[in-house]
């Protein structure tokens, strides 16, 4: 055992006895699991085996969310929705359904535990981390140069030289520039009575530095995401009519403007090839930004990005005199954030039909004299019809605001205005549009998600196609043939052990003829039978 | 085989079919090779050639020469080991010619159909296991198990896939990104790797169990069992990519990075599943047969990110906003046939053994240094 060597003019080591730590290292270090549950929850956090499990388990935690129907984001707060889906849940999982929802299966991936284990493996990286801060720096800045001959000759990968005709310094020359071609670093230690060379080798130290790096970059990738998410905001299904301005809000100091919406096709005239939208920024009154944007492009301007999601129908009214004047209509709806339109003198009606009970409400109203005729629109349907005709549009009409002078009931002629019986001097004209409906959100900070993302990536590339590789040798005077030397090495790499034995051959090799060459140098007597040998080999 | 028109030519269907009976061939090409592969001629190129080393001694130096290093320059087991590589080739040739003139048929990437996207899978199997296996490892040994992989793939996708789904759709409006191109590629190479990886595990399984002739003629389970981790360590940093391009994509076009939707939860779940592999292989060092059977239960879970989570969807009542387009015979499940009963029992089989292996895996306690140095 090297114990038995004494421990002298160490060149750069401190530690005496070798330690050839093998990729274990943290294993072996790590304390046993004791009494005390602090330190048995430490070292439960310290274990890889924990760490695989945790993984797995968040693996299939997050399954499950794909197998059971997951509440829309934000249900919860709309009462119908919510005893909706509960009750589809219900018809599906029967009695089960409501154990399910109390333990947040249906919003699984913000529920508090599927929270707590995210945290958990958070945690646990950070721990396995800690854990294995201080044998990975002690395996790269203090490496065990003294291997015993048992360690050695236990490795796979070895090489023996028995008998080499040189000197000790010749065949250390030798062993350094040979392994030096190999791309390994290298540290000697020399025995205390001199009869005894320790070189140690290792190539891609750092390697094992970059796995920090990588899982670092993860949990900051994690927190990061976590803690964005509660930062900026979101603006879900906001109609943007067309030429009408959308005020952004959240204190923002621009509006927004849908110049034009429309759809394109394939040839084939009824396949939606692009939906496409032309917005205007506007701030201070003046127009600063004007870009046409798709599905896959939406706007961005100071952080805000403008995502168009859908589009769904409108309807214009307008009222005109015998004249041609424009009256002012006045417009009731059902929906918020509709510009006033009595200045405008147009009446926008906005409809959602998704079914066919979900009528408008939608009410205009012609403020007269002394009364106000009201109209209300009971059925649309957004087809397309030829250049003149009228869309098909249901109405009721009434002589006041409390629908009890009921004054019309039909559909809209198919062609020219509509005229009121009674009130033929004003034509209602009605003209279909599309509105683009637009979500807009502010997040901040993706980009430094971004960055930890590359440099994670960057991390576990560089991990898996590097190896730690280490080789120990051991110069010694032969002691049957005096004036030789015995040369051991061995070699042990963390991964891809398969492929180490090609390159330790190489390796090998180069000693074998770097060893030669000292030979030669040394104008020892078997010069020409060591080269026979080595011509032999190759 | 289920194409509307199969007239014979340089043709789609033809080549498609070509390529299929290719990858028949190829495995009994390859079988042939094992079976053929003599145990005497194993012997001679196992590891252990001494190299004699300088000095008067007569020193060793211990070093294995790789399997297929010393193969003798002719046998019929050599002859068919390349006549399998050549038709692996050759199907190779055939589906990427057959992929290309459907390309400029339909004018946009063909990766939109669930036919589509498994014929991609398909030739990025083919096109990494020749990279890995026949060029940079120089070895035939999992031909067999890749070829026959490859077969029962191309099965689901030309028997399985109904013959009205095989037919070409436009692309939606949202897919209609440059990331729609760089993201499925590289999808396509992480789960092509994961899948020869997969091929690899089979050869493993193949050397545990296989015994006799075929089980002495493949390399040593320590040589499988790395071609297995390099075909993972080429799938792992893609899939890290996959889920990066991805998010960047759902930004632009789904108004959010990440939004728990299944299609993005499996390709998680993946990840997961090929990093839980790495730290059982890496840091707890285990080999063998148990990696085997992880990189096989990691493409079960590849096959329902890629494949499945179609499937999922429509019998879970999920909503995805990710699915290809297989629904348009009106949103009912596709018929499942006979072969469809014979993909689901394969895959659940294989899921079972994964699984019951996963349970059984003994992490070895620290084995390397204490005991070497014994
Ligand atoms: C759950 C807690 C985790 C712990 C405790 C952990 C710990 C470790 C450790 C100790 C290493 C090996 C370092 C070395 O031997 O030099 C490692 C390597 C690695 N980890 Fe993790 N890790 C965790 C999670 C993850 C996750 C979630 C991923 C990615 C999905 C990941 C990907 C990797 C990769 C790619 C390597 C490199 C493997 C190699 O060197 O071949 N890890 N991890």
């Amino acid at each position: 055992m090297a114990r038995s060597i004494t421990k002298a003019s160490a060149k750069t080591l401190s530690r005496a006895v070798p330690h050839p730590a093998g990729p274990h290292a943290a294993d072996e270090i790590r304390k046993r699991p004791g009494r005390d549950p602090i330190e048995v929850i430490w070292s439960l956090f310290c274990s890889v085996r924990f760490a695989v499990v945790l993984n797995l388990a968040l693996a299939l935690a997050s399954m499950i969310g794909t197998v059971v129907p997951q509440m829309q984001p934000g249900i919860q707060s709309f009462d119908v929705e919510l005893s909706q889906f509960l009750s589809g849940a219900k018809g599906r999982y029967g009695d089960f359904s409501g154990l399910l929802y109390w333990a947040g299966f249906y919003d699984l991936y913000n529920s508090l535990w599927f929270r707590l284990l995210v945290v958990t493996v958070v945690f646990s990286i950070v721990m396995c981390t800690l854990n294995r801060w201080q044998p990975i720096m002690r395996l790269v800045r203090n490496p065990a140069v003294r291997a015993s001959d048992s360690f050695i000759t236990g490795l796979t990968e070895k090489a023996h030289f028995r008998g080499v005709p040189t000197d000790m310094q010749g065949a250390e020359a030798a062993l350094r520039s040979a392994l030096r071609k190999s791309r390994y670093r290298l540290l000697t230690d020399v025995a205390a009575d001199g009869a005894t060379i320790f070189i140690y080798a290792d190539r891609d130290r750092w390697s094992k530095l970059v796995t920090f790096v990588s899982h670092a970059a993860l949990v900051l990738l994690i927190l990061t995401a976590a803690g964005l998410a509660q930062a900026g905001w979101r603006e879900q299904s906001v109609p943007f009519y067309p030429g009408k301005a959308v005020n952004v809000g959240h204190g923002t100091d621009f509006t927004v403007r849908n110049n034009n919406f429309w759809i394109d096709y394939y040839p084939d005239g009824t396949t939606i090839k692009e939906y496409k939208e032309n917005l205007s920024v506007i701030e201070g009154g003046q127009e600063v930004l004007t870009r046409t944007i798709t599905v896959n492009e939406p706007l961005r301007y100071k952080g805000v990005s403008f995502y168009l999601v859908s589009y769904q129908p409108v309807l214009y009214a307008t009222v005109t005199d015998s004249i041609g004047t424009q009256l002012p209509l006045r417009r009731i709806g059902a929906s918020g954030l509709i510009t006033d339109t009595t200045s405008t003198a147009q009446a926008l009606l906005d409809f959602q039909f998704t079914s066919s009970d979900n009528l408008p409400m939608d009410l205009v109203q012609l403020p007269l004299k002394d009364h106000t005729l009201t109209l209300q629109l009971t059925y649309y349907q957004d087809v397309t019809r030829a250049a003149k005709e009228n869309p098909p549009v249901y109405l009721l009409g009434y002589l006041d605001e409390n629908f009890d002078k009921p004054i019309y009931d039909a559909f809209i002629p198919k062609v020219g205005p509509l005229q009121l019986p009674g009130y033929e001097q004003y034509n209602f004209t009605f003209t279909k549009d599309t509105a683009a409906v637009m979500e807009i959100a502010k997040d901040p900070g993706l980009e430094v998600v971004g960055l930890w993302f590359v440099i994670m990536t960057a991390g576990f590339t560089i991990s898996l196609y590097t190896t730690f590789t280490r080789c120990w040798a051991k110069i010694t005077l032969d002691e049957e043939n005096p004036g030789a030397v015995n040369v051991v090495v061995g070699g042990l790499a963390e991964k891809n052990k398969v492929s180490f034995e090609r390159d330790f051959e190489k390796t090998a090799i180069r000693i074998r003829d770097a060893l030669g060459k000292a030979v030669v140098a040394g104008g020892a007597t078997s010069t020409s039978n060591v080269h026979n040998e080595v011509e032999a080999a190759t | 085989m289920g194409f509307a028109s199969a007239s014979l030519g340089f043709n789609e269907p033809t080549l498609t079919s070509l390529a299929y009976i290719c990858y028949l061939l190829a495995f009994l090409c390859y079988s042939t090779h094992l079976l053929t592969k003599g145990s005497s001629v194993v012997a001679v190129s196992r590891r252990g050639s001494r190299l004699a080393g300088a000095g008067a001694g007569g020193g060793e130096v211990d070093v294995a020469i790789s399997d297929d290093a010393e193969r003798p320059p002719f046998s019929t087991s050599i002859l068919f080991g390349r006549a399998g590589a050549g038709l692996l080739f050759l199907a190779w040739a055939s589906l990427t010619a057959a992929i290309i003139l459907r390309w400029i048929e339909i004018g946009h990437y063909p990766t939109v159909t669930l036919y589509e996207i498994t014929t991609m899978l398909v030739w990025g199997t083919t096109t990494i296991s020749l990279i890995l296996f026949e060029g940079a490892l120089r070895t035939h040994a999992p031909g067999a198990f890749v070829a026959l992989l490859l077969f029962c793939l191309q099965s689901y996708a030309l028997w399985f896939i109904p013959a009205d789904l095989k037919r070409p759709v436009p692309l939606v409006p949202a897919l209609r990104s440059y990331w729609f191109v760089i993201h499925v590629s590289i999808a396509i190479i992480s789960y092509s790797a994961f899948a020869t990886g997969a091929g690899a595990g089979l050869t493993l399984l193949g050397k545990q169990y296989l015994k006799g002739r075929v089980s002495s003629a493949l390399p040593s389970s320590a040589a499988i069992e790395e071609f297995m981790f390099r075909a993972v360590a080429v799938g792992f940093p893609f899939m890290t990519l996959v889920l990066i391009t991805g998010a960047i994509w759902a930004n632009e076009a789904w108004t959010k990075a990440w939004s728990w939707d299944p299609k993005e939860v499996w390709a998680l779940v993946t990840w997961l599943t090929y990093a839980a592999y790495l730290h059982v292989r890496v840091q707890r060092g285990v080999r063998g047969v148990t990696m085997a059977w992880l990189s096989l239960g990691g493409f079960v879970v590849v096959l329902i990110t890629f494949l499945g989570v179609n499937y999922l969807v429509e019998w879970f009542g999920g909503t995805s906003m990710h699915t290809y387009a297989v629904d348009n015979n009106n949103g009912a499940p596709p018929g499942i046939g006979v072969a469809g009963v014979a993909v689901i029992l394969f895959l659940c089989a294989m899921l079972g053994l994964a699984l019951f292996s996963w349970l059984r895996i003994k992490f070895p306690r620290s084995k390397s240094p204490r005991k070497a140095r014994r």
